[in-house]
């Protein structure tokens, strides 16, 4: 391994034959190729189907809610809800993913049973994680500048215009389970 | 998830970065060298 590397470094500090430019090319399209292959496999981790690997039962569920099928055709795909969409946040979120590697080789959520044991655990980190982001995941789509409380149900207009307005409140805290299934709410701040 | 964990998972984060760039160029860097060993710097 040691002399592997010395003799990549020896190569690495020795000038080369070829010109500038052939050089420059090199670097140039390998790292066009090396970008995209990684955001390649970026978005590949961010598809339904990558999700679906483990969260099956869950992922099925949103096929009966607005964020799936609507009028106007637009939907959500798991990622655009539970991945940021920044950057830098998308990788910390993907680090962290990491830890759901070790779930998923020790079968924690492995059959329908186990899963539904462990969704009030899971829902309630991600409600949590959303709290704290100020459910920007949400924000993504739903600007709050843009609403016509005209188009709202009176008590939408009544919480929208006061609490959430006013930064008391965030998306999560009211929608919950807008694209799954809630999970056992005994306990749950404000659904008692 | 807890502060402590927060600040871990930020850190593990935030140091995956340069991670991601260093092996990018080390990527990129040994396949130039290999393509270059095929022409120009090719032993004669």
């Amino acid at each position: 391994m040691k002399k592997l590397i010395k003799s990549f470094w020896k190569k690495l500090s020795t000038p080369s034959k070829a010109a500038a430019g052939v050089l420059l090319g090199l670097g140039f399209v390998g790292g066009i190729i090396f970008w995209g292959a990684f955001n390649t496999g970026m978005d590949a981790t961010n598809s339904e189907a990558f999700c679906s690997g483990c969260h099956a039962p869950i992922v099925a569920e949103i096929r009966e809610t607005i964020h799936y099928s609507n009028r106007s055709g637009v939907r959500a795909i798991c990622s655009d809800c539970h991945v940021p969409h920044g950057w830098t946040d998308k990788i910390i979120r993907k680090v962290q993913a990491s830890k759901e590697l070790v779930a998923y080789a020790l079968g924690t959520i492995s059959t329908t049973e186990k899963f539904q044991a462990r969704r009030g655990y899971l829902a309630n980190r991600e409600w949590q994680r959303m709290k704290k982001t100020d459910s920007q995941e949400c924000r993504n789509c739903h600007d709050f500048d843009f609403m016509d409380f005209s188009e709202q149900g009176r008590r939408s207009v009544v919480q929208h215009s006061t609490a959430l307005a006013s930064g008391e409140k965030t998306c999560v805290d009211c929608h919950k389970g807008v694209a799954h299934r809630l999970p056992d709410m005994s306990g749950v701040e404000g659904w008692q | 998830m807890s502060t402590v964990e927060n600040i871990f998972w930020h850190i593990l984060g935030y140091a995956a970065m340069p991670v991601i760039f260093l092996v990018g160029f080390v990527a990129v860097a040994a396949g130039s060298l290999w393509i270059l060993s095929l022409g120009a710097d090719r032993k004669s």
